[in-house]
Formats: C-alpha cells, sequence, structure tokens
C-alpha cells in the first residue's frame, strides 16, 4: 500500500477508529436490545467504517479496526464479549478483502454491505458454538441471516451515500488504493 | 457488459429457484390430520383407536359401541349371543355366524383340524383366561376332545346347528373380527385413517396425512416385557399376533399356554413361542396366527402363501425370522 | 434511488439471491418435522450434557420445573423451555423467550449453558400401535 503522505493516512485512519468505537458504544448503550429483533444481534453500524477503511485505505486497515474494536469490547463488556467482536469482525474483514480484491468490479455497496453482514454473525455464531460446546446453536444462525440480510442492506445503502461525498472532498484523492477500488464503483 | 447480462440472469434465476423451492418445502411438510385418541374396555380386552381426520370426534364412540355389539353375538359368556344360544340349545339362528364358520371352515381343514372352532369344551377346562387355569387330568382332555369336530358343525341359510355337546368358541378370530367390523365402520364415518387395537389385534387403515405416510406397528417381545421385537411398517392392513407368552401359567417347569392344539388337547408345541400375521383381513390375520402358532413355522408357510398372508416367527429359542412381502425391523436398543 | 445511484452490480444480485434462498432453506426446513412428537430439552454446561429431560406432563415431577445451571435458571413445560434468569451480563438467554420447536437452542454463552429441544424418539422408534 503506497500513500503519498503516511501522516494524514494514519490521522485519518485514527478518526475512522474514534468513529467506530463511538457507533459501537451507542449502538450497546442505546439500542441494548430493539424490541422483535433476535437476541445478541446488533445493527452492525460500526460495519459501515470497516467497510470504508477497507475501501478507501485497503484491507490491513480493516483489520486494524477491527482489533481496535475487539480490544474496546474486551475492555468495557468482558471476555466473551471481546472474542464475539474479535470472531464476527476477523470473518466480515476476511470477506471484505475477497470482496474488494476479488471480484471489485462485479459487486457494489449493497452486496458488499450484506454480505460483511453475514459473515459477522456467521463468525459470532461459530465463536458461540465454540465456546459453549454445543453445535445445537447452528439452529439459530438462521434469524440472524435473516438479520444480516437487513443490517446489510442499511449498511450498504448509507455507504452508497457516504463513499461518493467521501471522494468529493479530494481527501482521499491522493491514496492510491482508494482510486483502485472506489473508483471502480462509480 | 454481457458479462453483467448473465450474471443478472443466473441472480433472477436463483431467486426464481428460491421461490419454487421454498413453495415446494412448504407443499411437502407433513400436515397431519386433527388425532383422536380413546382407550376403552370391550370384549374383554383393551380397544384402543388412534383416529386422524374424524370428522366429529364421536367416532371413536361409535366404534366401541360396534365392539361391543359384535361381542353381544359372539361371546361365549354373554348370555343371549349367538354363540351362548347355540352352545345351550345346539341350535341357533344367526345372521352373522353362517359367513364367518364358513370362512374359516377351509382353514380348520388345512390346518388338519388343530385349528377347530368347535374347541369349546377343551378351553373351558384349561380354564386360560380365569383364575383357575390349570392342567387336567388326560380322562378330562379325552372327554373334552370328543366334542371337538369343525365338520360337525353345519350351516343352513341362517341356522345354525352343532352335535349336542359341541361347544363353539370364536377366541381366536373374535379380535380380528372386531377389527374387520370397525375399519368398516370408521371408513364409512369418513375418518380419514387411523390405527385400531382390539386386544393386540391391530388394524391400520387410510392416512395420517396428506403425504400417507406408512403406520408402524411394534410388535410386543415374546419374552422381555419392557422391549419390542421389531417394528412393522404397512400402508394398510392388519395384524395379529399368537403367542405363549400371553395367557400361561407353568407346572414342574412347563410352561402351559392358551394356544391348544385340538387335536392332541394340549397347548401347541410347535417350537414357535410368537407368531405375528399381516394379511388384509382382519379375522383371517387373527386366525392364521393361531394356525401358524400351532403348525410351527414350515408347516404353515404354504397356508399364508394361499391366503396372500405375511408372518414374522420367533422360535424358543429366540430366533427371529420373516415369511412374505413385509417391511420388519428388529429392535436392536 | 434509482439503480444507478445506488451503484448496483450483477454480483450484488447474486450475493442477494444465494442469502435469500439459503435464508428461506433454513427457515423451511425445520417445518417438515412432525410438530406433534414429544421433545426433550438437553441442558449442557461447560461442553457437557449435564442432564435431558422429557417435556410431557407425563415423564414430569410438575407442570413446571426449574434448574439452576451454572447461574441460569432454566424453566422446563411440556410447551418448551426457557431461561427464566441469569447473572450473565448481556442476559441474551432471558431475552431468547420461549423455545418450543426441536431443533431450537437457547444459549448463555459468558455462562457455557445451553438448552437445546430434541425429539424425544427417533423417527425408526416410534409406532403407531402394538401387537401382541
Amino acid at each position: 500500500m503506497k500513500t503519498k503522505n503516511p501522516a494524514q493516512k494514519i490521522a485519518l485512519l485514527g478518526v475512522f477508529g474514534a468513529l467506530a468505537l463511538t457507533l459501537s458504544f451507542l449502538e450497546n448503550t442505546l439500542l441494548p436490545d430493539l424490541p422483535l429483533l433476535p437476541p445478541g444481534a446488533k445493527l452492525g453500524l460500526s460495519n459501515i467504517v470497516t467497510v470504508l477503511c477497507g475501501g478507501l485505505f485497503g484491507a490491513p486497515a480493516a483489520f486494524a479496526i477491527t482489533a481496535l474494536k475487539a480490544l474496546f469490547a474486551l475492555v468495557t463488556r468482558g471476555m466473551t464479549a471481546g472474542l464475539m467482536s474479535l470472531s464476527g469482525g476477523l470473518l466480515s474483514t476476511v470477506v471484505l478483502w475477497a470482496l474488494l480484491k476479488k471480484i471489485g468490479r462485479t459487486v457494489s455497496y449493497l452486496g458488499v454491505g450484506v454480505l460483511c453482514a453475514a459473515a459477522h454473525n456467521l463468525g459470532q455464531l461459530l465463536m458461540s458454538v465454540l465456546l459453549t460446546g454445543s453445535l445445537a446453536l447452528l439452529s439459530y444462525g438462521k434469524y440472524l441471516l435473516l438479520f444480516a440480510l437487513a443490517t446489510g442492506t442499511l449498511t450498504g445503502l448509507m455507504l452508497c451515500v457516504l463513499v461518493p461525498r467521501l471522494l468529493q472532498t479530494g481527501r482521499f484523492s491522493n491514496i492510491n488504493e482508494a482510486k483502485r477500488i472506489f473508483e471502480n464503483w462509480r | 457488459m454481457n458479462r453483467k447480462r448473465i450474471l443478472s440472469l443466473v441472480a433472477a434465476v436463483l431467486v426464481v429457484a428460491a421461490a419454487v423451492a421454498a413453495v415446494l418445502i412448504w407443499q411437502s411438510r407433513s400436515r397431519p390430520y386433527p388425532l383422536t385418541e380413546k382407550t376403552n374396555i370391550a370384549m374383554d380386552t383393551i380397544v384402543g383407536f388412534k383416529l386422524y381426520g374424524a370428522p366429529t370426534g364421536g367416532e371413536a364412540d361409535a366404534a366401541l359401541n360396534v365392539v361391543t355389539g359384535l361381542e353381544s353375538v359372539i361371546s361365549r359368556y354373554k348370555a343371549g349371543s349367538d354363540v351362548y344360544t347355540l352352545n345351550e340349545t345346539g341350535t341357533c339362528s344367526s345372521t352373522l355366524l353362517p359367513s364367518l364358520l364358513a370362512q374359516c371352515k377351509p382353514l380348520e381343514a388345512q390346518s388338519g383340524g388343530k385349528f377347530d372352532l368347535t374347541v369349546g369344551a377343551l378351553s373351558t377346562l384349561w380354564g386360560f383366561g380365569s383364575e383357575d387355569a390349570r392342567l387336567p387330568a388326560q380322562s378330562e382332555i379325552d372327554k373334552a376332545k370328543q366334542t371337538v369336530d369343525y365338520t360337525e358343525l353345519k350351516t343352513d341359510g341362517s341356522t345354525v346347528t352343532i352335535r349336542d355337546g359341541q361347544q363353539l368358541d370364536l377366541g381366536s378370530i373374535g379380535k380380528g373380527l372386531a377389527c374387520d367390523m370397525v375399519k368398516q365402520y370408521l371408513e364409512t364415518a369418513g375418518v380419514k385413517g387411523g390405527v385400531v387395537s382390539v386386544g393386540g389385534s391391530i388394524c391400520a387403515f387410510g392416512k395420517k396425512s396428506d403425504r400417507g405416510e406408512a403406520w408402524t406397528v411394534a410388535i410386543k417381545h415374546p419374552r422381555e416385557e419392557n422391549r419390542f421385537l421389531g417394528y412393522i411398517r404397512l400402508k394398510e392392513g392388519f395384524l395379529s399376533t399368537s403367542g405363549d407368552y400371553e395367557q400361561f401359567f407353568e407346572q414342574d417347569g412347563k410352561r402351559y399356554c392358551h394356544l391348544l392344539d385340538a387335536t392332541t388337547g394340549y397347548p401347541a408345541e410347535s417350537g414357535l413361542c410368537s407368531v405375528t400375521v399381516v394379511c388384509d383381513n382382519g379375522m383371517l390375520s387373527d386366525a392364521l396366527s393361531t394356525v401358524c402358532f400351532l403348525l410351527g413355522e414350515e408347516n404353515s408357510k404354504p397356508i399364508l402363501e394361499s391366503y396372500n398372508a405375511a408372518a414374522v416367527f420367533v422360535t424358543t429359542d429366540g430366533e427371529i425370522s420373516t415369511f412374505g412381502d413385509l417391511d420388519f425391523t428388529k429392535d436392536e436398543s | 434511488m434509482k439503480a444507478e445511484r445506488l451503484g448496483l452490480r450483477a454480483g450484488d444480485g447474486v450475493i442477494y439471491a444465494v442469502l435469500v434462498l439459503l435464508c428461506a432453506a433454513l427457515f423451511l426446513l425445520p417445518l417438515l418435522r412432525d410438530d406433534d412428537a414429544v421433545l426433550t430439552a438437553q441442558i449442557m454446561a461447560d461442553g457437557e450434557v449435564i442432564e435431558t429431560v422429557e417435556l410431557s406432563l407425563s415423564a414430569m415431577q410438575a407442570f413446571e420445573e426449574t434448574r439452576e445451571v451454572n447461574g441460569c435458571v432454566i424453566v422446563l413445560s411440556p410447551e418448551g423451555v426457557c431461561v427464566a434468569d441469569a447473572d450473565c451480563p448481556d442476559r441474551l438467554c432471558v431475552k431468547t423467550g420461549m423455545i418450543t420447536r426441536a431443533g431450537e437452542a437457547i444459549a448463555c454463552v459468558p455462562n457455557r449453558v445451553v438448552v437445546t429441544l430434541r425429539q424425544a424418539r427417533a423417527a425408526d422408534e416410534t409406532y403407531d400401535g402394538v401387537a401382541y
């Protein structure tokens, strides 16, 4: 990943990191349990930030945001929450990386949003199976998948509002990676 | 652009396939008809109904009346029944008996007289089913045996006659016959399907859901109380079991069971401890299970074949074998 | 919004189609099972099955039974199972509510407790009548 201005990138990453943590925090405190939602399901607002970072700075940046979020969850909400956040985030970011890298031109915001949300939930489900030792939890997957379809679409819609605006600001124009990925989508 | 078109097409096909699959899965799911279950006592035994799609729910009670109605015709003990009158007076007029007896006659002949419906005097002597079952003296058996001869039972129109002293005993066909009559009633009453059990004789008919899964009937294990011998799966049909474990007593280390060989006057010793017969007629399945038990496995096969019936045999050594067209699974637990 | 502004590509359609199909299949497949079968609740803690309870009035001692496992209060009844109370931070297991169908489960991941509903008897063991 080549950037003309490392300092600018670090500063932007810091802002995005803070944004991701703020969104996670807001989601966990303001919307602790929405009615009609499967327990444990989250809107995944901070996933928007992860995808943005992936698209603007490349996969390593997205991994960094994921690790930060997991650490935050570990410190504020305990071991279980930390592991859940890490497993979901990792799988989601791997999928994001694959989508951006391998089939960048044939998918766009909505596809990326939905598939990342589904991967996030799958990662968390697998972790909970691992932690409890019960395969029966897999039956819960259908609810999470349905939920991921909804939240992923929401994430995707937000992305397609945000990305063109962010690119218009010109702040990312000197980052090569950004051109390669998001320019494709225009 | 072309590639995009192809991908869109793939996506569209997938969505349509998903919709079709969803509809198919929804359609093919099993929707059992409403279930009515009733258990009652009739013919001195337990009568159970498990009916699916019974129109009013009152069909089980009405079917029980069919069984008690039959009992009041063929019971040896109910005063005024056709059989009671016949045994008391040597003759009776009956709408039901002539055709039954005619149906059983070939079977009595094929069994070489071992299976004989005029076995009543012997049955009374041994006393199975009552509290004073006992091993009779040889002289008593010889005396009772003299009254047993199915060829002396005559029917003329609706009149049945037996030789003086002869006793008709329909115990070996009564439960199966009850199954036949109950099935006939339930079908005309519009019940979609069900399993009827009259003292262990089973009738399975119709369907339990739109899909029409096969019925599964468990067979009691002849020696172990808390186990089944296995399971028979059938679309429709009648099952009867004859076993030496139903009514028996032991004396001097020997087991005497209620299945009497009319030619010897003693319980049959054919090397079997249980026979289950499946065929398309309840009375015949009941009669055939008795015949098979009396004749033993090898001798009964030609008879089963002539009635297009199938069977599960269990020998006294515990060996299980099947004969005929039958879906039987051993219980391995 | 128009498709153009959403930047929709064919790949998006494929992703949606596959996920919707998968989701529909996961929701519809359990419906193939018999609804009236007797259920058993299996309680697992720390990866071990610690108890299996048949959920029928005949098998249970009372209309409702409770178990306390690793801080989770599990309520068993003939209709189903729920976790009534738990000492875990998120209490997601309590929020799951009651489960009533075979194959469903409630998990308390922090307490490492899972309650699963299963069909009491295997398909080949159920029978409609007994011949004797």
